[in-house]
């Protein structure tokens, strides 16, 4: 099944092979990628003769069985002579511990996020018809963040619960497992709501600022000793989380952000991509919408490199956002904390439901008189107007301040709209997008002008 | 694309292909409607001789024949989706000649005979393009159907998700027509 074209191996004519991923005790993974669509898969090999060939074996009949975007997809399952080849998805990120240890902190929204997702993947798995899934493995290395979504990967000593599972093999590791497992008892759901319950616990310290006591008193039931004092189900777990997050006081002032420019190539694209990306790298979920038809996105994926779409949603890095789509296609209901959208230079009719609407200006001294598009921003949208100052200097900000009666914001001058920055993050400060997500209009962070001002 | 039984919803997923392949990768996308039910036409609003007319940039041909088909296919277009509807003598041999087949079918037990009467007919088929034939379960009958059916066969069987609104695809079925594409 596999042959040698040019040095690079390809597996059942579609898979390129690129290069190993990591090694383990129960076999390799490799990068690949399918010749045709371009997209590129984790290849997992499995030596036949190893024991482990059977996990292999077994985590692939669970896994094509499964359909949750936090859960990998798994696309083949190959064999030749000698190896079992397991095609899944190729999943972005790192670890929940590497990706803590790198965050130093996260936000209380980013928190509760992880742990609502995580509880619904287990909703989902603890509910699959006919037969239940008990996971009985979860620990930080077995959660990987790709942008703002956990995936749950290994599914290798997971199974089916039954009833009657009396030969039900137990698995499972010291730390974030129940106790219940290791005097014999036969694996359940309670064990992995234990188990997130330990997740949880182990996230708090990285939390900014101090967390709702309640989310203490849901961490010590589902962690209880005996299982029958956990929570019930997945669901009553989700539950109790979702009212911590509601009762947590914080606000959510801004949802939808529109970006608009005054004109063509003035930087409309690179702020909102920018924005985006300094948005989640500050542990907020945001997500681009292209709403305008230069389909820059789109051209820019060639000379993008380790992009990753899920049901035409493109991530880079911080990066995720949608391109514009055809009609004949709509973006299915994506919950994000703040929506960023891109409409160019093509001001909408209707902004009011922008939370924010940032103007971006700049550019040749022909372009600083701003008179034709200031009539569109007038009543209750001009309160939620900010100016931004791109691509010129001090001066002609001066002069954008002169014009309006709203903040202007000179932004920094920026190469890679997909990098993170001390200067991108004053700017999500400026707007109000501090760590404690409160308002600062009255900052002067960054370069700010006022028209009485400077 | 051939429907395996009257009604089997090839339709439906050609319009729906169509539109994904319009809409996700923005490329000029024309749809031929080579079943003889003179169908498609209504959905242009007009009257009178069926021509061509153009929703959601993608061109809609109706009443192609198996000559109009192969002038149509030298034009411009970075997609053809092909509906065959039931196939017959005629349009076997243009349905084996596409780059990608696809069958559609009904999977409840009632509806499998017809599977299998198609599938084994196709078997005995001396073209050898009647390979790489791919089967889709339309979203009637359960998976412990398709399942059974994929045993009957000896052959995969792809389930199709419920897509209500075939002009509209959800950007949750992505990854069922990259599959299909694949």
């Amino acid at each position: 099944m596999e042959t040698q074209i040019e040095n690079k191996a390809i597996l059942s004519g579609r898979y390129e092979l690129i290069k190993p991923l990591g090694e383990g005790s129960d076999g390799t993974v490799y990068l690949a990628r399918h010749q045709s669509l371009g997209q590129e898969r984790a290849v997992k090999v499995f030596p036949k003769s190893s024991a482990p060939s059977l996990f292999a074996l077994s985590e692939a009949n669970v896994l094509k069985a499964l359909n949750h975007p936090g859960i990998p997809t798994i696309y083949d399952l190959e064999e030749d002579q000698t190896n079992y080849y397991l095609v899944e998805e190729y999943i972005r990120g790192e670890s929940l511990e590497n990706f803590l240890l790198l965050q130093q902190s996260i936000s209380q929204e980013l928190f509760f996020k992880f742990c609502e997702q995580l509880c619904d993947i287990f909703v989902y798995l603890h509910n699959l018809c006919p037969s239940p899934l008990v996971y009985q493995d979860l620990k930080p290395e077995h959660i990987i963040v790709c942008g703002m979504q956990l995936k749950l990967i290994d599914f290798s000593v997971c199974a089916f619960y039954e009833d009657s599972g009396d030969d039900f093999k137990t698995f499972g590791n010291v730390a974030f497992s129940a106790p219940e497992l290791f005097s014999g008892a036969s694996a359940s759901a309670a064990g992995d709501l234990y188990s997130i319950g330990k997740i949880m616990e182990f996230m708090i310290p990285y939390v900014d600022g101090a967390l709702p006591r309640k989310v203490l008193q849901i961490i010590q039931k589902a962690t209880a000793e005996q299982p029958d004092l956990r929570y019930e189900t997945a669901e009553e777990l989700s539950a109790a989380i979702c009212g911590a997050d509601d009762d947590s006081g914080r606000t959510h002032l801004v949802n939808t952000i529109a970006v608009v420019g005054t004109h063509s190539g003035c930087g409309a694209t690179h702020i909102a991509v920018s924005l985006t990306c300094t948005l989640n790298a500050l542990g907020r979920d945001a997500l681009y919408y292209e709403e305008n038809s230069t389909d820059s996105l789109r051209r820019a994926l060639p000379h993008m490199r380790h992009v990753w779409e899920r049901e035409g949603c493109y991530m880079q890095g911080y990066f995720k956002g949608y391109p514009k789509y055809g009609e004949g296609v709509k973006i299915s209901e994506r919950r994000a904390d703040i929506s960023v959208i891109d409409y160019g230079c093509n001001v909408p009719a209707d902004l009011a439901a922008a939370d924010l609407i940032l103007l971006v200006c700049g550019g040749a001294p022909w372009h600083r008189s701003i008179d034709q598009v200031l009539g569109l921003f007038q009543g209750t949208v001009k309160d939620r107007l900010r100016i931004i100052a791109n691509l010129c200097d001090r001066e002609a900000a001066l002069c954008f301040a002169k014009q309006l009666d709203a903040p202007v914001y000179l932004y920094p001058y920026d190469t890679d709209p997909f990098g993170d920055g001390d200067g991108k993050r004053r700017f999500a400060e400026w707007l109000s997008f501090g760590k404690r997500g409160k308002a600062s209009f009255l900052r002067t962070h960054g370069q700010y002008y006022r028209k009485s001002g400077q | 694309m051939c429907g395996i039984g009257e009604n089997a919803g090839a339709t439906h997923m050609s319009i729906a292909l169509s539109n994904f392949l319009s809409g996700k990768f923005c490329k000029n996308t024309a749809y031929l409607e080579m079943n003889a039910s003179h169908e498609i036409f209504s959905l242009s609003g007009k009257s009178g001789e069926e021509s061509t007319f153009c929703l959601q940039r993608v061109d809609y041909h109706p009443a192609m024949t198996i000559s109009s088909e192969q002038e149509m296919l030298s034009r411009r277009y970075r997609y053809f989706v092909l509906d065959f509807g039931k196939l017959n003598t005629y349009t076997t041999a243009e349905f084996l000649h596409c780059d990608r087949k696809l069958a559609i079918g009904c999977v409840s037990p009632w509806k499998q005979a017809q599977f299998q009467k198609f599938y084994g007919k196709l078997s005995h088929s001396k073209n050898l393009e009647k390979e790489g034939i791919l089967y889709i379960g339309n979203y009637m009958g359960t998976e412990g159907d398709l399942r059974k059916l994929e045993k009957r066969l000896g052959t995969r069987v792809m389930p199709m998700p419920f897509i209500p609104d075939p002009f509209h695809v959800d950007s949750a079925n992505f990854t069922f027509f990259e599959d299909v594409l694949r």
